[in-house]
């Protein structure tokens, strides 16, 4: 398996392609606009988007999502089942999402918000807006916080402390690295957040 | 996940089998010297990927003009280490040690410095835009003429730390 990062200037965030080691269907997480290298990347893998997967639906991902069905047949999978007016597969109901030979874990996040859902492959989990490195993305109130929190220690933990997590903003971390330095994960093991 | 053992060498034998070691971009996340000391390694020039060096100690190693994407140092320890202008893009340094190191002139753009320990450090006129030092602790340190373009130092401590000229828009100081 490959990953392939990429970041647009233009929104400010991180976008990924996971394919095969030798090519073939491949996923796009969180889609910003193509590029012009992303497209050569695409090709020089010998990839073809079969999957969009979504971490958190917004109107924004809305154009990167058209331009990239208008060039690849993709079923796009988010934990509702329409963003704008493009209709997506509600991956909220199930446990894993194959795309080709890649199997990707589904973990929906409700604490965020109840369209959101990480996904996961081996050790690598993609947390768009949900976790990023050294805080976590918006929640309603601080019980939703705290259960968060928990989700991600419970559900992430059992994966071993050196996953790696590929947020939609921001640099790339580990969960190890934010179980010992993120103030929200360090508040909740008693130790201060100051 | 592929796991390799590096003997804590020094010189230049280590530096070759180092090179060696990450030159294969063949798989996603390697563990490449986990827990290792390396000393006096010239790693100028250096380019790696997907690459995991967490809880080593490098001493007096020179990664200069080096090119790190997607590489992680969490947890290590850096002594008398020099950075200058390197091109690092979402390199993991979280929870490292960095201890009279420079960084002068290095682009070290969308890196995570949480939580690190910086002692006598120089970051003059690097770029660290959209870079995070959340929970960092800082001594004696110098961002001077630095580009901190949407950096973020929240809830940092800071002791003798300087930012004079550096761009600091939508920087959270």
């Amino acid at each position: 398996m490959k990953i392939i990062s990429s970041f647009c200037n233009r929104s400010g965030s991180n976008m990924y392609i996971c394919g095969p080691d030798k090519g073939g269907p491949a996923a796009i997480i969180d889609p910003a606009p193509c590029t012009e290298s992303v497209v050569r990347s695409l090709a020089a893998h010998h990839y073809d988007i079969a999957a969009v997967l979504v971490t958190s639906p917004s109107a924004a991902l809305e154009h990167s999502i058209r331009t990239i069905s208008r060039i690849y047949p993709v079923r796009v999978f988010a934990g509702c089942d329409r963003i704008g007016e493009i209709e997506c597969v509600d991956a909220s109901g199930q446990s894993n999402i194959d795309v080709g030979d890649l199997s990707f874990s589904v973990i929906p996040v409700r604490p965020h918000s109840r369209f959101s859902i990480m996904y996961g492959i081996e050790e690598v989990f993609f947390t768009g807006l949900i976790i990023h490195a050294g805080t976590i993305g918006d929640t309603a109130n601080e019980y939703a916080e705290e259960l968060l929190v928990s989700l991600v220690k419970r559900t992430l933990g059992e994966h071993g402390e050196g996953s790696v997590l590929l947020p939609g903003v921001g640099p790339t971390t580990t969960l190890r690295a934010e179980l010992n330095v993120n103030p929200y994960f360090r508040r909740q093991d008693g130790r201060a957040r100051y | 996940m592929f796991e390799t053992a590096l003997p804590g060498a020094r010189g230049s034998d280590a530096t070759e089998l180092l090179r060696e070691l990450v030159r294969t971009e063949d798989r996603l996340y390697r563990l490449v010297a986990e827990r290792r000391v390396l000393t006096d390694l010239d790693l100028s020039e250096f380019a790696t990927m997907w690459v995991s060096f967490a809880s080593t100690r490098f001493v007096r190693c020179s990664f200069a003009k080096a090119h790190l994407e997607n590489t992680f140092f969490d947890f290590t320890s850096f002594e008398e280490c020099e950075f200058g202008e390197s091109a690092c893009f979402n390199v993991s340094f979280a929870g490292a040690r960095f201890e009279r190191c420079s960084f002068r002139g290095a682009t070290m753009d969308q890196c995570n410095f949480n939580g690190i320990e910086a002692k006598e450090c120089d970051f003059s006129d690097a770029s660290l835009r959209r870079s995070r030092f959340i929970n960092a602790r800082l001594q004696t340190t110098r961002f001077i003429n630095c580009d901190l373009h949407d950096a973020i130092f929240r809830y940092s401590l800071r002791n003798e730390v300087t930012f004079k000229h550096s761009n600091v828009e939508e920087a959270f100081l």
